[in-house]
């Protein structure tokens, strides 16, 4: 071999590839041992790992702590969570210590189980997620540098409901979901008009798409909407939730993405960090979306990368999804050109110094039903803290009622004071089987 | 008796083992060692001029066996003395082609197979005669066709190879990239199929050439060549495929450490030459393997090799001022001052503190007044103010030389503790290595073993005859074997790569106990003996499940006969 170049990343690539190959929700259930078996031949085989700048970490396992940060886990975290959980979460950690350490350009953590399904309160499992590994991640990086600003892109194919709701009166989080249309599909949420809370107004957007949605129809929306978006909210971060069900061999959803498409999107979108969350087209899409976002994310050429069934048709699209996806577009320009307008009232109603929604969420997998009620404090000199009263369970004979106070870390002084008054309150009270204080200001779960 | 050689870098050396049985023990005693100067342009020279040596006094009929370690391969890579090797390449999609052109003629066949071995694109028996017509034209001889998932389904790489044989393309040498190895990895596929053709006709002509020589001796034994997995293989079947004796140096030593220390801990062993120190690890009094294969000349490969890393340490590395501070290394300049070098050396430091601790050990070769004065060049180069005496020299230069090595081994722990997993209970478990012991041959090491061991609070260690430790790596060892077996019952395909086994399975309940069982059926099978044990070293199973339905499973199984000490040892004795 005379003087043959060795391939090298153009970025330096830090990958968890943590497939838990011992661990299922249950034999058949679309979270199973197999579901990475195949992504991980392809990556092998590939020789990715042998590539000058692509770097492949071990998870480490979240603490209690970082996943408080996040998440109210009623009755506590033990009992929603088991080692696999903690280790996915901890895979987003480590991925996000990678790049805080600067040890790598960017960072990939091929894990399972997703978390985006996962609220602020868990009381079980949710669209085959336990616990929001991403917003564990972004607390996990803000606890250290508070002043840090996120964006999230969610491409799976499901709307990222949980994700977007943690971060619903976050001004410092934008939360960006790509999704097949929620009147198709599970969680049935992630439409236009969910746009953040009156302390943090377009700082949540959804792109409903229609089934049949191409790498056409994606590609345009990313360039069209979400890059200009990213250009003007100028994040320290970027995050892809990189969900795979929107390939077009999915079992699950109606999308006709091509791995090849998903790699593009991701070079457009030129994340920090992605996170794998759902796809379950184990044999025929993850391999090859997998390789995709890694060379992707590695700056070299994913053109050669298609499935063994590809057929360049798959891209054309019909001229109505088209036409309804550019209608969308053009409504959320009008939000974001709008957000700063200060018109609260006219968008959210009539509220005085609380704002307040009322929820119902539905725990497919659990079995669960919630019925949650927010109250944000509208401040003028903090984005306010929230005061949640959540019931929750599988009748109406087994139900845990609980009431928590959540302060953001960048909670002004008299909102924390006002906040600490509300949960001292609540303890006086005997109606709730349990009463949580998630301060991340203090760092102090109670 | 048993003979072992070794043709190192600098020395060639051999060890005589002459094979007692007393009260119905079986020992075995090092009866002579010798070394000689290698003869780089004549490796065979200098294997012929030790063998002669240690068998002066012995009939040749005698010897039972003989093991031969050569840095042959090794050279022919690192001179690049060897002919264009064409590349015949079938990746399908994945990774961009131009990515893996390794050869001095690459062609890209249209096929491809996924990673369930289904063959999704076939290649037309016009493109494969297109392809070898242009090598042909080219005027390559050598040719290597590898495609990418080929361990799961050879067909295409085997069509190649039947247009070529029923056309009569005459290539010297034909390596299919499927028998090189059990494991997934196509780049690394490549590269050792580009390596495995490149040598193979040098090996050819190599071996013949010693059997020839031996014949003509008398020898009769079985002869073996030791692979860099620590194995030995019959000169014979080492020509299917010979890059796999690449690197036997390291495992030669290593082995060596094995034999002479013998003890079942975990630990360290150092081998210290001129240029270079070779770093190994014995787990639990077994020698551990490079996770996904070696590296040969810096590109990574499939062959399955002992764990070593090679640093630019050493006894010769040049010892100079730069920026009033002492450096040594990474260039050798030549051999230590006390030898007649240039510029001062590990070497000279070690020998002036010997002296000065009346610690004649030394041998006579070495001129300690040129040590003396190398080393107080340096100090006219050093900072004025400080009182630099010899003495202080010769301890600064053994401290970097330490320091190097000791902080290349709490990497190399570092790294394997941190081994990427892939199941939770490996996560949850991995196990903890914790180093014991520091062993040490090679030139230097008599000197630096105890300042090492103890920066690292291990155990130093430096066994009696460690100057030939290779040698007697080489003389004891065994031969190794690994077999893959890969059942995929929802495809109804089974492969045992090693045993060139690829076919269908009809067995519906074919599960993970059958794949063992076939693993170490097959391991026995290829081994011909049921001297050594099979163990099973990883295995997998997983349902393949489509819409809530069970469709089969795919199993993976992989066994070894590990490397270690011949059998007739166990129960035996070595005597030192």
């Amino acid at each position: 071999m005379r003087n043959v170049k060795k391939l090298k990343a153009n970025n330096k690539v830090g990958l968890i590839f943590f497939p838990a190959f011992d661990w299922e929700i249950s034999p058949t259930h679309p979270e199973r041992k197999e579901r990475l078996l195949y992504t991980r031949d392809q990556v092998f085989e590939e020789g990715l790992l042998d590539i000058e700048g692509i770097l492949e970490y071990n998870p480490k396992i979240a603490t209690k702590k970082e996943i408080k940060r996040a998440n109210i886990c009623v009755p506590s975290v033990d009992k929603v969570t088991s080692e696999p959980h903690k280790i996915s979460a901890g895979a987003a950690i480590k991925a996000a210590d990678l790049i805080l350490e600067d040890k790598v350009d960017k960072a990939f953590a091929i894990v399972r189980p997703p978390g985006h399904h996962s609220h602020r309160v868990v009381h079980g499992s949710r669209g085959f997620c336990n616990i929001n590994n991403e917003a564990i991640m972004v607390e996990y990086i803000r606890n250290k540098y508070p002043q840090k600003k996120i964006a999230f892109v969610d491409t799976d194919a499901h709307h990222a409901d949980g994700t977007q709701e943690i971060f619903y009166h976050d001004p410092n989080v934008l939360h960006i979901s790509l999704h097949q249309d929620g009147r198709t599909l599970f969680p049935g949420s992630g439409f236009i008009n969910e746009w953040g809370g009156p302390t943090a107004y377009a700082k949540t957007l959804n792109i409903p798409l229609p089934p049949g949605t191409t790498d056409k129809g994606l590609l345009y929306v990313i360039n069209k909407f979400v890059l200009p978006v990213l250009k003007d909210f100028k994040p320290d971060l970027i995050i892809n939730a990189a969900g795979q069900d929107n390939h077009y061999s999915d079992p699950l959803t109606n999308m006709k993405i091509s791995a090849k498409g998903y790699a593009e999107m991701n070079d457009l979108l030129n994340p920090d960090l992605a996170i794998l969350q759902g796809g379950y087209s184990i044999e025929s899409a993850l391999p090859y979306i997998n390789v995709g976002i890694i060379l992707a994310m590695a700056g070299l050429d994913y053109s050669y990368v298609e499935e063994p069934d590809y057929n360049p048709e798959i891209l054309n699209q019909k001229k109505q999804i088209t036409n309804e996806i550019a209608n969308n577009i053009s409504k959320l320009k009008n939000i974001w050109e709008d957000r700063k307008r200060n018109k609260l009232k006219e968008i959210y109603g009539d509220f005085n110094k609380f704002f307040s929604r009322d929820k119902n969420i539905f725990y497919d997998t659990a079995g669960i039903n919630e019925k949650q009620k927010e109250k944000v404090r509208v401040c003028p000199d903090c984005q306010g803290y929230l005061i949640i009263d959540s019931k929750a369970g599988s009748s109406r004979f087994n139900s845990n009622h609980i009431k928590a106070i959540s302060i953001p870390k960048l909670v002004c002084e008299s909102c924390h004071r006002e906040a600490e008054e509300k949960f001292d309150e609540i303890k006086t009270k005997d109606e709730f089987d349990q009463i949580y204080l998630q301060d991340l200001k203090n760092d102090n779960f109670l | 008796m048993i003979l072992g050689i070794d043709v190192g870098g600098t020395h060639t050396d051999g060890v005589l083992v002459k094979k007692e049985n007393t009260n119905s023990q079986m020992v075995y005693k090092i009866d002579s060692t010798n070394k000689v100067v290698t003869d780089h342009d004549n490796l065979k020279k200098s294997i012929i001029k030790v063998l002669d040596n240690l068998t002066e006094t012995i009939d040749n009929k005698k010897i039972e066996r003989i093991v031969l370690s050569t840095t042959l391969v090794t050279n022919v890579i690192y001179e690049e003395k060897y002919d264009p090797v064409g590349m015949i390449l079938i990746p399908g999609p994945g990774l961009n082609p131009e990515y893996l052109k390794y050869g001095e003629e690459n062609i890209i066949l249209d096929g491809y197979v996924d990673h369930r071995g289904k063959e999704v694109k076939t290649i037309s028996k016009k493109e494969i005669k297109n392809a070898l017509n242009k090598l042909k034209n080219k005027g390559i001889n050598k040719v290597a066709v590898v495609g990418k998932f080929s361990i799961r389904n050879p067909i295409q790489e085997q069509k190649v190879k039947k247009v070529i044989e029923k056309e009569k393309y005459d290539f010297e040498i034909l390596t299919l990239g499927h028998k090189l190895s059990g494991n997934l990895n196509f780049n690394r596929r490549i590269i050792t199929a580009y390596y495995n053709t490149a040598v193979s006709d040098v090996h050819h002509d190599f071996i013949s050439s010693i059997e020839r020589t031996l014949k003509k001796r008398n020898i009769n034994s079985d002869i073996y060549l030791l692979k860099c997995d620590g194995g030995t293989i019959s000169l014979n079947k080492s020509r299917e495929i010979p890059i796999k004796t690449v690197n036997s140096g390291p495992a030669a030593s290593i082995m060596g450490t094995m034999v002479l220390n013998k003890n079942k801990k975990t630990g360290v062993a150092l081998d210290i030459g001129g240029t270079t120190t070779d770093i190994g690890l014995l787990i639990k009094g077994e020698p551990a393997f490079m996770p996904k294969g070696i590296k040969i000349n810096g590109y990574p490969s499939l062959i399955r090799g002992l764990y070593s890393v090679s640093i630019p340490v050493g006894g010769d590395s040049e010892v100079y001022v730069e920026n009033r501070k002492i450096k040594v290394g990474p260039q050798r300049k030549g051999p230590a001052a006390a030898l007649g070098g240039s510029s001062p050396t590990p070497t000279d430091a070690l020998l002036v503190l010997e002296e000065i601790k009346k610690d004649k050990n030394y041998s006579f070769e070495y001129n300690i007044e040129k040590a003396k004065s190398s080393l107080l060049s340096l100090i006219e180069k050093l900072d004025n103010d400080s009182n630099f005496d010899i003495k202080t020299i010769a301890e600064i230069i053994v401290e970097k030389v330490s320091e190097k090595i000791k902080s290349s081994i709490i990497n190399i722990l570092d790294t394997l503790r941190n081994k990427p997993v892939y199941t939770i209970s490996e996560l949850l478990e991995s196990p903890e290595i914790n180093p014991k012991f520091l062993i040490g041959i090679g030139g230097p090491a008599s000197s630096l073993i105890d300042i090492i061991a103890k920066k690292l609070h291990y155990s130093p260690e430096l066994p009696k005859h460690s100057k030939v430790a290779n040698a007697v790596g080489a003389a004891f060892s065994h031969p190794t074997l690994e077999t893959t077996v890969r059942a995929d019952t929802a495809r109804g395909q089974l492969d045992i790569v090693e045993a060139g086994i690829h076919r269908k399975i009809t067995d519906k309940s074919f599960d993970i106990d059958k794949a063992e069982n076939l693993a170490k059926e097959w391991t026995l099978k290829r081994f011909g003996s049921e001297e050594y044990p099979v163990e099973i070293t990883t295995k997998e199973s997983f349902n393949v499940i489509r819409n809530f339905r069970t469709l089969g499973k795919i199993i993976e199984v992989k066994a070894q006969i590990k490397p270690g000490q011949i059998a007739a040892l166990k129960g035996g004795k070595i005597i030192l």
